[in-house]
């Protein structure tokens, strides 16, 4: 039996069995773990800035953002009668989302810092790294390309991408030029390093989650990537990590809670700053 | 008509447009005139100086951000037109005069120190940059010698509370920065959020506040608030700061330590 958070996010428990929570009939998955023969450590900055909240320091801040009403779930809960600030993407049926992990944290990056809202689509970066063929990635491939390109706009006028389309054909200048609108800025960080063992990593993404600093996580056990949004105290002394996934009419407003070791990503950026 | 013709004035008296570039109508802003009274061949030119005791008065119909580079040389308040003034004006006779000022939005500029101030007109919204006005007054912030008899009062009235007619603030912080919980909550708390999107100037729809890196590109910002990082970006504090901008003036200041002093500073500006 499901259990939840705040009574209304369902939780993904470490030892339940796969249920229609984690595998509901009709989902497409698409994370290929990274290979980091192909894919180095190198190719990210280094984590090394970020200071890190101690485990004995969570209550503290989580106990701060519940009473200011500060954390990033807030932010996005924040319509009226708790509706969210925007309605989570679709990756609808292809095996994008490791770029939908990254596209629903700049959206939660520009949320946090009252830039205008805009409505990503995702499946762009996806089908122009695939060729606009449907295949697996991991959110790195998704985020690099959000660097260097930046992510496009939902929509069929001028320099936008169709909503779900993996048709090449809107690939164009013009769509160049808009993407370049909404890039990563500033260098992000690669929480899963290998130099890092995994309790550094744990503490490095409930670090970001305590500080609204969102991005895409990826979970092996899964085969899923989607966007870390809050680390979450479910009970006293229990945590997880909230996350919003890319599956439409899932969880509370796609949020759910990875708990235990299946909050444990396998690979993991900062969003730490996007264009403005 | 009107704004070309004063546009050409500008050009040729110390008053440049940032670009050359004219596409929209410029805003009616009108700068205090020097009278022509040698040649009527030779048009009138904007004041270029501004004494201690006088009143710079600049007239618009739209809101203006007023920009000074450098910062500390004009005290820059807004008042909602039209509005009586009895007082010195720069482009006066050096007598005490009442007038009448009656387009939307009024500007008044006083001296606070000497040296040559710049001074960007900027209105709100702009779209060019042709429409943004700027000019070079030689600022005398010497107080004038009392004239001969009894001093000043010494109880003035206190200067009145000028409405707020645009309200803007910018949260800086370092991306990445740990804070302290306190200040971790600034400014996405829900009551400093409740507060700002009730009372900063909206823009196309979104709140007049953001969540700024000190390295924040503001390329497809919304472009008061792009104007407005632009002029203090160069002049923040380390970061986490605040900057805080009502009726086109920009402060910047230490960063708050909690969700309540960061309201009782917002309100302090904002009312």
């Amino acid at each position: 039996m499901a259990s939840f958070y705040k009574s209304v996010i369902p939780v993904i428990e470490t030892d339940e069995p796969e249920t229609n929570l984690s595998h509901p009939s009709g989902a497409t998955f698409g994370l290929v773990p990274r290979d980091y023969s192909t894919d180095p450590q190198t190719m990210f900055a280094p984590p090394s800035g970020l200071k890190i909240i101690e485990e004995s320091d969570w209550d503290a801040y989580y106990d701060e953002q519940e009473a200011m009403q500060s954390s990033l779930e807030h932010l996005y809960l924040c319509g009226p009668n708790g509706e969210p600030a925007f309605k989570n993407l679709d990756q609808n049926g292809d095996g994008y989302c490791w770029s939908y992990s990254t596209g629903h944290s700049i959206m939660l990056d520009r949320l946090r810092r009252n830039l205008p809202p805009v409505r990503l689509n995702p499946h762009a970066t996806a089908a122009i790294i695939k060729k606009g063929r449907d295949e697996g990635g991991w959110c790195g491939q998704s985020a690099k390309f959000g660097r260097e390109n930046g992510y496009a706009v939902e929509g069929t006028g001028p320099g936008q991408w169709p909503l779900q389309s993996r048709n090449l054909k809107y690939d164009t200048p013009e769509l160049r030029a808009e993407m370049a609108k909404y890039r990563i800025e500033e260098e992000w960080v690669d929480l899963t390093q290998q130099l890092y063992d995994q309790n550094l990593t744990k503490a490095q993404v409930a670090t970001c989650g305590l500080t609204n600093i969102p991005g895409p996580g990826d979970y092996n056990h899964w085969s899923h990537s989607v966007a870390r949004v809050r680390w979450v105290r479910i009970e006293r002394g229990s945590w997880g990590q909230l996350i919003l996934n890319s599956w439409p009419n899932w969880g509370r407003y796609g949020l759910g809670v990875l708990r235990g070791n299946k909050a444990i990503c396998d690979g993991a950026l900062a969003i730490r700053l996007t264009s403005g | 008509m009107r704004c070309l013709i004063l546009t050409a004035l500008l050009i040729g008296c110390h008053c440049e447009p940032v670009t050359c570039q004219d596409i929209v109508p410029t805003p009616q802003i009108i700068l205090p005139m020097v009278p022509a009274v040698v040649a009527p061949d030779v048009p009138p030119q904007a004041v270029g100086t501004l004494k201690a005791d006088e009143f710079y008065v600049i007239e618009s119909d739209v809101e203006l951000i007023v920009r000074q580079f450098p910062v500390g040389l004009i005290d820059v308040e807004s008042s909602a037109g039209p509005i009586r003034v009895r007082g010195k004006f720069s482009d006066g006779s050096g007598k005490v005069e009442t007038r009448d000022y009656r387009r939307g939005y009024i500007y008044f500029l006083t001296a606070v120190s000497s040296g040559t101030a710049g001074v960007d007109l900027i209105p709100v919204g702009v779209l060019q940059e042709s429409s943004i006005i700027r000019h070079v007054l030689s600022v005398d912030g010497t107080a004038p010698k009392p004239p001969p008899g009894p001093g000043p009062d010494p109880t003035p009235d206190p200067k009145p509370p000028q409405p707020v007619t645009s309200f803007r603030a910018i949260f800086v912080k370092e991306s990445g920065d740990t804070l302290n919980p306190q200040q971790t909550a600034i400014p996405a708390a829900k009551a400093i959020r409740d507060y700002l999107i009730a009372k900063t100037t909206p823009e196309g729809g979104v709140a007049g506040w953001r969540e700024y890196d000190p390295q924040q590109t503001t390329t497809n910002e919304q472009a008061t608030m792009k104007a407005l990082w632009e002029a203090v970006k160069s002049k923040l504090l380390p970061a986490p700061c605040l900057v805080i901008e009502v009726n086109g003036h920009a402060t910047v200041m230490p960063f708050p330590a909690n969700v309540d002093e960061t309201l009782k500073t917002l309100k302090k500006y904002g009312g």
